[in-house]
């Protein structure tokens, strides 16, 4: 693992579609719209996706959203929300021709709960959405915040599943052609975020070679979020320990201590993901500052921009 | 409630909240706490972090067995125990397997179940299914009678999904009855979508098959159809089970960190616990970095420290490292008052009198029983007396 600010980034935005996913709770919806941020900035067209059951994302641009959108966040900026029925509605009235039709048969009942019961249907419906709309055109970049590792990897994961099972029809050709777009080094590259911690590095790392060795995907790079800085520099190591065991020092030694063993923690993680994940990359430092959800988006933003 | 009083009173603790939290943690430190208290206690955990299996006893163990964790072990960690602790951890594809083993006694129909790609797929894929076998588990376990207390670790929340519901959906996904008009008449002809069937079920089979194509319905519909004598015992476990998850013999504990995004899932999964009528018997925030001490006045302390260090290093360096050491005392300074404004917030959108737990942040992860001990000495007598 390479730790750069420039190439990967680079790469992220020159394809048509940047997918980012790791553990619950690393701030994936929030690197997700920072870096959505930093790609208009840079004069790119975007549209940004997410998928959970809340719409999480327009607040963090300080907007209300009353609908699952497309909604403009700003100049060159939308969001949208990808829901399995909105996703169902496309693409069973793209096939079926007619919407009388798609309402007559799919807004039965008995037909919903019969679709739930056919495994990686929701994902690889939402995903044929979001292929649509990659190759709609209208924007430069889409920018998935996809659900978290375990049921992330199952999403990117759905394609493959579909095609594998014998029963060959529409539902199969569809999730070939997803799996075209997803698979496309040229246009897609899935990013993992991380915080130094230990499950979601493990997470990640588990994550990594499923989508690495297993669903031979294209990966991007990986963001490590949440890094707290080392105050203490190491030439100063003689000095520091002379410090912490004067008495004078006393009221400051417990925090050093504290403190050091969390960075010690924070190396470990670091260390164990640099072993498990071959990517390239790009550190985000914790902000201790009380601040809004805005202030957050602000930030990484700015340390985006920054790594570009 | 004190953690202490609910692991003396309760039959089934839930530890629910969002994922990288601390859950099993949690469960594990409650089952030493058991064990201090002479109970029988099971920790049935979902997915532990390697390092912590390892410490259980979990690490080259194989799922779904109960493992033993003699007193004297735990004593020797430093917890004053005076049971066994027992282990366990929760493996979907084995208990819906076990499941179908006790509730289907003709052999054949067993094995073309369990040999159907679709019980495969509900094993692994389906979302929910996991929650759904931690049900039956549970239940399992709590009809059982083999020990007195159960702490269950439960999946992350994911897409809004909980524990709770989690039956609900699976046996909604399921329900015969619905597909009986549907699929049925297709499959007695052999010849699914074609024109012996009535209009409406003609009709709408002939369209979903465009969709999905022939087979895969005909597939499912035989699934469906070995299914169909389950579902009254599934439905009579899940509504059994609700029942006792909702007695004064069953608590939940939420747990979550001072993290935003994980307090405004926490905070939901407490707004689905009250549509239930159900209180958390706490809600716990682990990780709390704990204030550091006030300082003296500080150009005092640090001048003196410097003017101290620089008898036995360099001036420059005496200068920095005191620099250095307060920059530290601030950063910690920062995050604990993040933390606690946070914490603050999360309060104040839980009702008045939720009990709220804190464990503070430790030097250390927590990965063996020593390390679980420590927390179980910070949690355990927290919250008002009952």
């Amino acid at each position: 693992m390479k730790v750069k600010g420039n190439s990967p980034l680079a790469r992220l935005l020159d394809g048509k579609l940047a997918i980012f996913t790791g553990k619950g709770g690393v701030g994936k919806t929030s690197l997700s719209a920072a870096f959505a941020r930093a790609a208009q900035r840079s004069g790119k067209r975007v549209l940004l996706a997410e998928v959970r059951s809340s719409r999480r994302i327009p607040p963090l641009f300080g907007i209300e959203a009353n609908s699952d959108g497309p909604l403009g966040l700003g100049e060159g900026l939308e969001w949208i929300h990808l829901t399995p029925a909105a996703a169902l509605e496309v693409y069973a009235v793209r096939l079926l021709r007619f919407r009388s039709v798609y309402r007559a048969v799919f807004e039965q009942r008995a037909v919903r709960r019969f679709l739930r019961a056919i495994p990686s249907l929701a994902e690889i419906l939402v995903l044929g959405h979001l292929a649509f709309l990659v190759e709609e055109k209208k924007h430069d970049l889409v920018i998935l915040d996809a659900p978290s590792s375990g049921p992330g990897a199952l999403m990117l994961a759905a394609p493959r599943e579909v095609m594998r099972g014998a029963h060959r029809g529409p539902l199969t050709d569809g999730a070939e052609w997803i799996q075209k777009l997803l698979a496309d080094e040229r246009q897609t590259t899935i990013n993992l975020v991380v915080t130094p911690e230990e499950l979601p590095v493990s997470e990640a790392v588990d994550l990594h070679h499923r989508l690495k060795d297993e669903l031979n995907l294209p990966l991007g790079a990986v963001f490590l979020n949440r890094i707290l800085r080392d105050p203490f520099p190491a030439r100063l190591s003689k000095a520091l320990q002379a410090a912490e065991r004067n008495p004078l020092g006393n009221p400051l030694a417990s925090s050093a201590a504290l403190l050091r063993a969390r960075l010690r923690l924070q190396e470990t993680y670091i260390d164990r993901l640099r072993a498990g994940v071959d990517l390239e990359a790009v550190l985000l430092p914790e902000v201790l500052s009380e601040g809004d959800n805005l202030d957050i988006v602000n930030r990484l933003t700015g340390a985006l921009q920054e790594a570009l | 409630m004190t953690l202490e009083h609910l692991i003396n009173t309760k039959r089934i603790l839930v530890v629910m909240g969002p994922g990288g939290v601390g859950k099993t943690t949690l469960a594990a430190t409650l089952g030493l706490e058991a064990a201090r208290q002479s109970r029988r206690a099971l920790v049935l955990t979902i997915d532990p972090a390697m390092r912590l299996a390892d410490a259980l006893g979990l690490g080259n163990f194989s799922a779904g067995d109960h493992h033993k964790l003699p007193e004297d072990t735990l004593c020797r960690a430093g917890v004053p125990a005076k049971r066994p602790l027992f282990v366990a951890m929760l493996d979907t594809g084995r208990s819906l397997t076990d499941l179908i083993v006790r509730e289907i006694s003709d052999p054949k129909r067993q094995k073309r179940i369990l040999e159907n790609p679709f019980f495969d797929r509900l094993c692994h894929d389906l979302a929910g299914s996991r929650e759904y076998a931690a049900m039956e588990e549970i239940h399992h376990l709590h009809t059982r009678g083999e020990y007195d207390l159960l702490i269950v670790d439960t999946p992350p929340t994911i897409h809004g999904l909980d524990f709770l519901e989690a039956p609900d959906r699976i046996l909604d996904v399921l329900e015969y009855d619905s597909y009986r008009w549907l699929m049925r008449p297709a499959l007695l002809t052999g010849k699914l979508g074609l024109k012996v069937l009535d209009f409406s079920g003609g009709y709408v089979v002939r369209t979903l098959s465009r969709f999905t194509g022939i087979r895969f319905l005909k597939d499912l519909a035989a699934f469906i159809d070995l299914f169909s004598g389950l579902m009254e015992g599934f439905r009579q476990r899940a509504s059994a089970l609700r029942s006792i998850l909702t007695t004064d013999s069953s608590a939940f504990l939420l747990v979550t960190t001072p993290d935003p995004s994980r307090s405004e899932e926490c905070r939901y999964l407490n707004r689905r616990l009250s549509r239930r009528h159900l209180a958390p018997g706490a809600v716990v925030v682990n990780r709390v970095t704990p204030q550091p001490p006030q300082l003296p006045a500080e150009p005092e302390l640090s001048d003196k420290l410097t003017r101290a260090l620089a008898e036995k290093v360099d001036p420059g360096d005496s200068q920095a490292a005191v620099t250095a050491m307060l920059s530290a005392h601030q950063m910690l300074a920062d995050l604990a008052k993040r933390d606690r404004s946070r914490l603050g917030e999360l309060r104040e959108s839980l009702p008045d009198h939720q009990e709220v737990i804190t464990v503070p942040l430790l030097e250390e992860d927590v990965h063996d029983i020593a390390g679980l001990e420590l927390m179980r000495r910070a949690v355990i007598t927290q919250g008002r007396e009952p």
